[in-house]
């Protein structure tokens, strides 16, 4: 492989990744990034590209990807959408396994904070980025994305257009009920396995990240990058 | 090991990651049938600072649309965004140009193909009528909410009905005491004078090229009917190279599923009428 090499891997090649050599001498020591959802997976591309090569500059072998339905991986997304995604995740820490890496870390960037946990005694370092252990805050984030993407349907009254987008929630295809869901299922038990695993290797990274601008403004906080890259 | 694919296929239809020009780090995704192969190539270029796979994945529904017609097509992350590099020392123009035309080598090389069709939506479509005229072998140009230059029946259209509209005044009122959010205008785009922006067109069009301009709501500060550019542009130059299609339902990132499918399907019914 190449010093930064994009690729398609998992059972039926459905997942899109970039995989970023380390640049200094190997230390055998896979990172795989996992991006945080919706609207916060644009914006945070710039951000995450940028840890990538931060951590290859320090000898580490960074994978980041999109989960099936996102980005550049195939499909629409499932409806079984957290099952679907954490079980890719295994995906994704097996595909990093297997390009040599002995030891793996993960840095997990919002929801990914709780699709990860299941997986976490794969990984040496458990990276948080900004975890959800709010629920209800982040459904309120998430209606506000959705409801200022929607919001020059004007003529449209808004109990019509909440009616008619439910089922289209953020532009999925998904509705916000099983996304709703899936975020209240998870969140509570990543502050409880937190809780348990940040003293033992965890990492909390708390930024100041502007997550709850609804627009698609891209995220370029630099000191944010360093954090991240420098809890390794 | 578990050995990862270099592409992936899905019903007839191949995406592959390609460095499009591997010394100057530009990267984008190239999709294309596994089986038709057209003379005509896309080149679907970045919006605003998003990456290549667009806003709700919109570039990504175009490209396996297209691809599933015969179209290949490069999503190219242009330089500085996404996983292309930046070009240091290259005015943004330069840097536009000298990425689509390295993207139309890039995609004639791989898949054969003669003729260029390039756009985007927003900066892409500004940056598409920008160096449109540069790039050999363009024979189409798309745009999702460029520009347009507003018209008589334009501010009839926009402000007519709501003279005598009760509801209309309200909301004027609400705005006006600063609690209305909604429909407010930001305009980032660097266009040029009305006058040198209508050159552009003409010249395009005096070329053969075809373009498809697609509107939605948020294009209504600048564009509100069918018609209105070529209106402005002139039906001599417009003839039947120039296509409009307007979406006032839909919204400029399109965040609602029903209406990508719908711009999606115009883009590709077009795509189909126009292009070998």
């Amino acid at each position: 492989l190449r010093q930064v090499e994009s690729f398609f891997f998992g059972s039926g090649n459905e997942l899109f990744g970039t995989y970023h050599n380390a640049l200094a001498h190997s230390r055998g020591h896979g990172v795989l990034i996992c991006p945080p959802l919706f609207s916060e997976y644009y914006r945070s591309h710039f951000a995450i590209r940028r840890i990538a090569a931060e951590l290859a500059q320090k000898g580490y072998d960074v994978l980041r990807f999109d989960y099936s339905g996102t980005g550049d991986s195939k499909g629409a997304i499932p409806p079984s959408v957290c099952s679907a995604w954490s079980n890719e995740i295994g995906s994704a820490a097996h595909q990093l396994r297997s390009l040599g890496c002995r030891v793996l870390s993960v840095i997990a960037a919002r929801f990914s904070a709780s699709l990860v946990l299941r997986w976490r005694a794969e990984f040496d370092k458990y990276v948080c980025w900004d975890p959800i252990f709010d629920p209800d805050a982040y459904m309120r984030q998430l209606d506000a994305t959705h409801n200022a993407s929607l919001a020059q349907h004007r003529d449209m009254p808004e109990a019509e257009r909440h009616m008619r987008f439910q089922s289209d929630f953020l532009g999925t295809g998904v509705s916000r009920a099983t996304i709703a869901e899936s975020v209240f299922e998870l969140a509570g038990e990543t502050e409880r396995q937190a809780a348990r695993t940040l003293p033992a290797g965890g990492i909390d990274v708390k930024s100041e990240t502007e997550w709850t601008s609804p627009g698609l403004q891209m995220i370029y906080a630099h000191d944010v990058i360093k954090r991240v890259s420098d809890a390794f | 090991m578990v050995v990862p694919s270099p592409a992936a296929v899905s019903d007839g239809v191949v995406v592959r990651p390609i460095d499009v020009d591997a010394r100057a780090g530009l990267f984008g995704i190239m999709t294309h049938s596994s089986h038709a192969a057209r003379t005509t190539g896309f080149i679907i270029i970045n919006s605003g600072l998003l990456h290549r796979v667009g806003p709700f994945r919109l570039y990504v529904e175009i490209a396996r649309r297209i691809a599933d017609r015969g179209f290949p097509s490069i999503r190219l992350d242009q330089s500085g965004k996404g996983d292309s590099d930046s070009r240091p020392g290259v005015s943004l123009a330069e840097a536009a140009t000298a990425d689509v035309s390295t993207a139309a080598i890039c995609l004639a090389r791989e898949t054969g193909v003669k003729r260029f069709v390039v756009g985007g939506l927003c900066s892409g479509a500004d940056d598409a009528l920008l160096v449109g005229s540069a790039i050999v072998g363009l024979s189409g140009l798309f745009m999702f909410d460029g520009y347009a230059p507003r018209t008589a029946r334009y501010y009839l259209e926009r402000f007519g009905p709501k003279l005598f509209s009760a509801r209309a005044w309200q909301r004027r009122a609400r705005a006006t005491v600063g609690n209305d959010v909604g429909g407010k205008a930001i305009n980032l785009r660097n266009w040029g004078p009305r006058a040198q922006m209508i050159a552009r067109y003409r010249a395009l069009l005096e070329q053969q090229v075809r373009i498809l301009a697609i509107f939605t709501s948020q294009a209504n500060h600048s564009y509100n009917y069918v018609s209105q550019l070529s209106a402005t542009v002139g039906r001599s130059y417009a003839r039947d190279l120039l296509t409009e299609h307007y979406y006032p339902e839909a919204t400029h990132l399109f965040p609602v599923t029903e209406h990508r499918r719908n711009a999606v399907n115009g883009f590709a019914n077009w795509a189909e009428r126009h292009f070998d």
